[in-house]
């Protein structure tokens, strides 16, 4: 996922709202889509904690094949997240505040910044997602939300004269009945996919507190 | 008149004049060149203008013009409108290509890292050589989706794909460099560029060019962007263009506001603007003058000196404006006081010009050509001022309005009445600002060069955007010049452990190392590029992956077959770094961090650094190497300057005291204006403090018009007002607005010279025209026996060292007088005068300097014959007479038994007379006034005793006088002096041109002795002896009509007696007081 510089509220937000990429998805008029955006907004400041199982697919240009990541991701409001990967196993990254934790097999945990660093771009997407408050912004962005039979599609395309470092194109499927995120597909700016695909979602589940507490001895 | 002095003065020859200076002046207006670099103005051996002067001719570009967005501006907005001019921009005729920054970089990048490369030391260069065989390669690449597998980060994906070998990492590890493996990445890519770079195909060394192109992008944005105002150009064309065009507006601009100002200045003291077209006339004819100087001499004009138009106009102005002012005056036919003012105006004019003059020895260019123009353009004001505005208006000559008098003297009786508070109230301010001056001279300069930075325009403010857009603004910058690349590398990195603890920029790796080219193509091993190639294929990666590394690879395979043209896409980015000439290997390296401090403390250690020259591209080092050159300058200068005015107000005034006074206005008007810069809150820089030397010119200018003119009228303070006040003042005024208009510009070095070159033209005119009269009137002239040169000879002593040296030979003790003569007369003006007035009365023809100095002369000589008279016997004494006249009058004088009243002037060698009647057997008694001290009284008499000459001393009371009457009857002939009454007794008489006084004592004792008067003189003739004179007896009788008209009647007869010897020796009357009635 490329990284997004902006952090401005997006008007329609990334709403949760199902749309279908074959070209039967409906779209959605302006009103339609904000009050989707507000009650997609409204649940997720209801959510507390949000975990899924996930699998990331980086689809880059010149690579034969693409290369598929699992794990699980976890939320904590306001605004801790956790994903433990378990291929490649080993690895885990841990958001709490602008604290990034970075763990890869046979290395020591690195601590970066959430907003500062470049390995935080990614994750500071997903929380925002998560919270309700995506940082992509109609400023760079036009939005178009459209349903595709049981699920909206939110699709976010790059404009004329945007920073060439954003992604070319953000698609979000959400469950028109359940409002859960289900698929993200990022458009990276030098070619190539990244896509976040969830699974088993699990919402306002206890989760334990240690999960998001940071590594000590780092 | 001589002929040569016709023609001067001849209408035809001056109509010439001007036409050809006219002609001269309009060619050198339309040809001149305009100099808007700014370092040219400044000391070029100075390390820091070598380097910036070097980086812009070598690496700076100037073809290239950016086009900087406001910051403000939202990115995509900004993106939006770049998107839309790039194509316009690219259609301008002469443009070659618009770039974003960075975008020709962004498709070389792997050429560049390979030069890197090629350039590293071997050991280092050997330990990239196993990432880049065939097996290692693959096995890197086997690795990639691991590698991509788990938490992405964006930029590491981009550089893997960059760089899947990770080979800059390699390059990076182990180097004191502060960045990674991000050191080549772009910048910019994938951005919306902050700014575009339009580039020319020709380079815009014109700055018509310059101003060509800017106008042309100026017009794309205005017509692709209707009201767009936030995009900037800057770059040096840019800045050539807009500083031409802003010195030329500025030039026109300082012009008009000083010739308004001037206009309304002149009118509010003159009420007249007519003869002010002639005045302007002419100043615009000194301008021309001083324009032809520069073209020829210089061939351009530059920051600097485009302020030296309002100089002159207002510095100029002084002279035309006396002119003025005298034929305004009721004393315009007085021809000597027009050849006064003459003399005044040209040692004015080269008084300042020598002061601007001086600085052409200043070590700033950038002066010297201000200087020479403003020298140039005075002396021509002055010229024009004396010889063509006088012509002018002697033909139709101005009146001045009797407000000006009024004022005047209402000004002189108000500086009069407070002169102690106005003397003691300019001691304390000079007392606090010396105090000021030692405790805190941080509050009067400041070396900050950013006074010197063309601030408010539009490059400059580009120019700041790109700054806080650049990584590495904070940076030193230096020029590294060696006789190799080896040396030169080296230097880097001794420079770098001197004063970044061994951090260099990763631009640094460009660097060119022929010799570790050498060494690495020997270990770069054959058919690298094929095993890599293969290795991508069988990793099965596309070209996105393996293009930059077969790039990067290519290059070193191409290098290491010895091809020339490796390298070549990669040669305009690399000329931007290093180049190389017959000076040697340039470069340019950068040290992070350093900015603020360049250079460490206790300065560079050259040795370390091998040869290698380092030059700072640096305002932080100029600005340390401007101050202390500065103040070096100021002092040698501030030397020379006043060693020049004191010998030049010594030669024009010839007195110690009125020199002195000079001085001490010169001192109080210089601490007055530190005064001044305190309360205002002004300091001074480089540039302004070199203008010290000029003011101390200017002060003079003042001081010298004011003393002339208080000696001139004995201190008649409301006479010099009458002539000066209103001039003074008036071209203060104008200097103000000479030195003011430049404040105008957007130029800050010029805004704080001309405000310091103001307050310190106001001190001098305040210290001029309030406090110098005051202390002139404190040390007033004094009567020539109360000069230390008299009291310290005229006493026994004095006598005594004349005898001593007359016993070193007679030619020794007359070779002395002359001398002392010469000096004293050199240095006594105001005696000298007083001699020249009383000799006028003889004959005003011959009443000049050199009469005054053979008058000195002759009476150093009866000095010396005192000296050689007093050891020798009388006998010899006689030896000295030549020819003897009138003797017959005394013979039969003697033979009555009545004794004679012998009369003479204090003229030639009286004394003599004495001791020739005595020796002819006459008793003489020599009748004298109290000398200054009684042993000198007693001195004079025992002298003249040794002759056998008794010496009478009378003073003013009555017995006196009936001492002499009974010498009289008693047969002794009495000599006493007539021509120097000492009290009330005396009457004018006539002489030939103007009339005395002559005591009326002799007529009376004469009356009351019954005695004949006998008019007597004893001179110098011109073989050296001496002539004495008995004129023919005069016996004077009480006339009818009374005391009065007897005493008239007999002292005029005197004094007829004593004319012919008198005028045919003048020279020889020693009348050191106003004898003139």
């Amino acid at each position: 996922m490329v990284p997004v510089r902006q952090r401005r509220r997006l008007i329609l937000s990334t709403l949760l709202l199902a749309a279908s990429l074959a070209p039967a998805a409906t779209p959605l008029s302006a009103e339609k889509a904000d009050a989707l955006r507000t009650r997609f907004e409204n649940r997720q400041k209801e959510t507390r904690t949000w975990s899924a199982g996930f699998t990331q697919t980086l689809a880059l240009k010149g690579l034969r094949e693409p290369v598929v990541s699992e794990g699980q991701i976890r939320f904590r409001a306001p605004d801790a997240l956790r994903i433990d990967f378990s291929k490649p196993a080993g690895e885990f990254a841990l958001a709490v505040g602008d604290q990034l934790f970075l763990q890869k097999p046979g290395k020591p945990v690195a601590e970066k910044s959430l907003s500062k660093d470049s390995a935080g771009k990614p994750f500071l997407s997903l929380l925002g997602l998560l919270q309700g408050r995506p940082p992509e912004n109609e400023e760079s962005f036009e939005v178009a939300v459209s349903r595709d039979e049981d699920r909206y599609l939110i699709v976010l395309t790059r404009k004329t004269g945007a920073s060439g470092r954003l992604p070319k194109k953000i698609t979000n499927t959400v469950g028109a009945e359940s409002m859960e995120v289900q698929e993200t597909v990022v458009e990276l700016p030098n070619g190539g996919t990244l896509t976040y695909t969830f699974r088993n979602p699990s919402r306002n589940s206890p989760l334990p507190n240690a999960a998001f507490t940071p590594p000590a001895g780092r | 008149m001589s002929v040569l002095r016709r023609v001067c003065l001849s209408g035809p020859f001056r109509l010439a004049v001007i036409i050809l200076l006219l002609a001269a002046g309009i060619w050198a207006a339309a040809t001149i060149r305009m100099e808007t670099e700014l370092l040219p103005l400044l000391p070029p051996h100075l390390p820091s203008v070598q380097g910036m002067e070097n980086f812009e001719k070598r690496f700076a570009s100037d073809r290239e013009i950016m086009v900087v967005a406001d910051p403000a501006m939202p990115e995509t907005e900004r993106g939006e409108k770049f998107a839309k001019l790039r194509p316009a921009l690219a259609a301008i005729p002469g443009v070659t290509a618009v770039l974003a920054p960075g975008e020709e970089f962004t498709e070389q990048w792997p050429v560049l890292a390979a030069w890197a490369i090629w350039n590293l030391p071997p050991d280092r260069f050997a330990t990239l050589l196993p990432a880049l065989k065939e097996e290692a390669a693959r096995t890197r690449l086997a690795e990639i989706p691991d590698a991509l597998a788990g938490a992405p980060d964006p930029v590491e994906l981009v550089k893997l794909q960059l760089d899947p070998l990770r080979l800059i990492d390699v390059i990076s590890s182990g180097s004191q460099t502060t960045s990674g493996g991000t050191t080549f990445a772009p910048a910019f890519a994938g951005e919306v560029p902050p700014f575009l770079i339009v580039r020319t195909g020709t380079p815009l060394v014109d700055f018509n060019l310059c101003m060509a192109l800017t106008d042309a992008i100026h017009g794309v944005i205005a017509r692709e962007l209707p009201g767009e105002k936030r995009f900037w150009l800057t770059g040096r064309p840019a800045f050539t263009a807009e500083i031409s065009r802003q010195m030329r507006s500025d030039m026109m601009m300082m012009m008009g506001v000083a010739v308004a100002l001037i206009c309304v200045a002149f009118w509010a003291f003159y009420r007249t603007l007519r003869p002010l077209g002639w005045i302007l006339f002419f100043q615009m004819l000194a301008l021309l003058a001083g324009l032809v100087v520069a073209r020829f001499a210089f061939g351009s004009l530059n920051v600097i000196s485009m302020g030296f138009a309002s100089i002159l106009l207002g510095v100029g102005m002084d002279y035309s404006i006396l002119v003025y002012h005298h034929f305004a005056s009721v004393h315009r036919e007085d021809a000597k006081t027009w050849a006064r003012l003459r003399h005044g105006i040209w040692f004015s004019a080269l008084t300042t010009s020598a002061s601007f003059l001086i600085l052409a020895f200043s070590s700033f260019p950038g002066l010297r050509q201000l200087s020479a123009l403003v020298a140039a353009g005075l002396l021509g004001s002055a010229l024009f001022a004396t010889w063509l505005l006088g012509s002018v208006l002697a033909k139709k000559p101005p009146v001045a309005p009797p407000v000006l008098d009024r004022f005047s003297h209402a000004g002189a009786d108000w500086v009069t009445r407070h002169r102690r508070f106005l003397v003691g109230g300019a001691f304390i301010a000079a007392a606090v600002a010396s105090w000021f001056i030692v405790q805190k001279p941080q509050l009067f300069y400041t070396g900050d060069m950013s006074q010197f930075r063309p601030a408010g325009g539009e490059a400059w403010r580009g120019q700041e955007v790109l700054f806080k857009l650049d990584e590495s603004e904070r940076d030193a910058i230096y020029l590294l010049r060696g006789p190799s690349w080896e040396q030169v590398k080296m230097g880097a990195h001794q420079l770098a452990l001197q004063v970044s603890g061994g951090k260099l920029s990763p631009w640094s790796y460009l660097l060119p190392a022929p010799d570790f080219q050498v060494a690495n193509r020997q270990q770069w091993p054959a058919g690298t590029l094929a095993g890599l190639q293969s290795a991508f294929t069988a990793a099965g990666l596309g070209e996105e992956w393996s293009h930059s590394t077969l790039m990067l690879s290519t290059a070193l395979e191409q290098a290491a077959q010895g091809k020339t043209d490796a390298f070549r896409t990669i040669q305009p980015q690399l000329a931007t770094l290093a180049s190389q000439d017959a000076e040697g290997c340039t470069a340019v390296v950068r040290l992070p961090e350093a900015g603020e401090h360049p250079i460490p403390a206790g300065g560079l250690d050259a040795e370390k650094l091998g040869g290698v020259e380092v030059f700072p591209v640096s305002w932080v080092t100029l600005k340390d190497e401007l101050t202390k050159l500065a103040s070096h300058d100021v002092n040698r200068l501030g030397i020379w300057m006043l060693v020049a005015l004191v010998t030049l107000c010594a030669l024009a005034q010839r007195s110690f005291r009125l020199v002195a006074l000079n001085m001490a206005a010169l001192l109080l008007a210089l601490l007055v204006l530190a005064a001044l810069l305190v309360t205002t809150g002004t300091q001074m820089t480089p540039l302004s403090l070199l203008s010290v030397p000029l003011l101390l010119g200017l002060v003079i200018d003042y001081s010298l018009h004011i003393l002339m003119a208080m000696e001139h009228s004995d201190g008649d303070l409301r006479h010099t007002y009458s002539h000066l006040a209103a001039p003074v003042v008036l071209t203060g005024l104008s200097s103000c607005i000479g030195f003011g208009a430049p404040m105008l510009t957007k130029q800050p070095a010029l805004q704080n010279f001309g405000l310091v070159m103001d307050l310190g033209i106001m001190s001098a005119v305040a210290v001029g025209l309030l406090v110098l009269p005051a202390l002139h009137q404190a040390w007033a002239p004094r009567c020539y026996t109360k000069d230390w040169f008299y009291r310290f000879f005229y006493r026994p002593e004095g006598f005594g060292w004349a005898i001593y040296w007359a016993a070193r030979g007679r030619w020794v003790i007359r070779l002395i007088s002359r001398v002392f003569a010469f000096f004293y007369t050199l240095f006594h003006p105001a005696a000298v005068a007083v001699v020249r007035r009383n000799l006028a009365l003889l004959d005003p023809k011959h009443a000049t300097w050199w009469s005054a100095l053979r008058l000195y002369q002759h009476q150093g000589l009866n000095f010396a014959e005192y000296g050689c008279l007093a050891s020798r016997p009388p006998e010899d004494a006689m030896k000295l007479l030549g020819r003897r006249e009138g003797f017959e009058y005394l013979a039969a004088a003697q033979a009555k038994g009545n004794g004679c009243l012998l009369v003479t002037a204090h003229l030639g060698f009286f004394e003599l007379g004495g001791l020739v009647m005595r020796q002819m057997g006459h008793p003489i008694v020599a009748i004298t006034l109290p000398e200054p001290t009684p042993e000198l009284t007693r001195w004079r008499a025992e002298f003249r005793g040794r002759w056998g000459v008794r010496t009478v001393e009378v003073g003013k009371d009555s017995f006196s006088v009936v001492e002499i009457v009974r010498e009289l009857r008693a047969g002794s002939f009495v000599a006493l002096l007539g021509d120097r009454p000492y009290d009330e007794n005396h009457v004018v008489v006539d002489l030939p041109h103007g009339k005395t006084t002559f005591a009326t004592g002799p007529v009376l004792v004469a009356l009351m002795a019954d005695c004949p008067i006998v008019p007597v003189a004893c001179v110098r003739d011109h073989d050296g002896t001496y002539r004495a004179m008995a004129m023919p007896p005069i016996y004077p009788r009480r006339l009818p009509e009374g005391r009065d008209a007897t005493l008239q009647h007999y002292t005029q007869e005197i004094a007829n007696a004593l004319r012919p010897v008198l005028l045919q020796y003048p020279e020889q009357w020693f009348q050191f007081v106003n004898v003139v009635a």
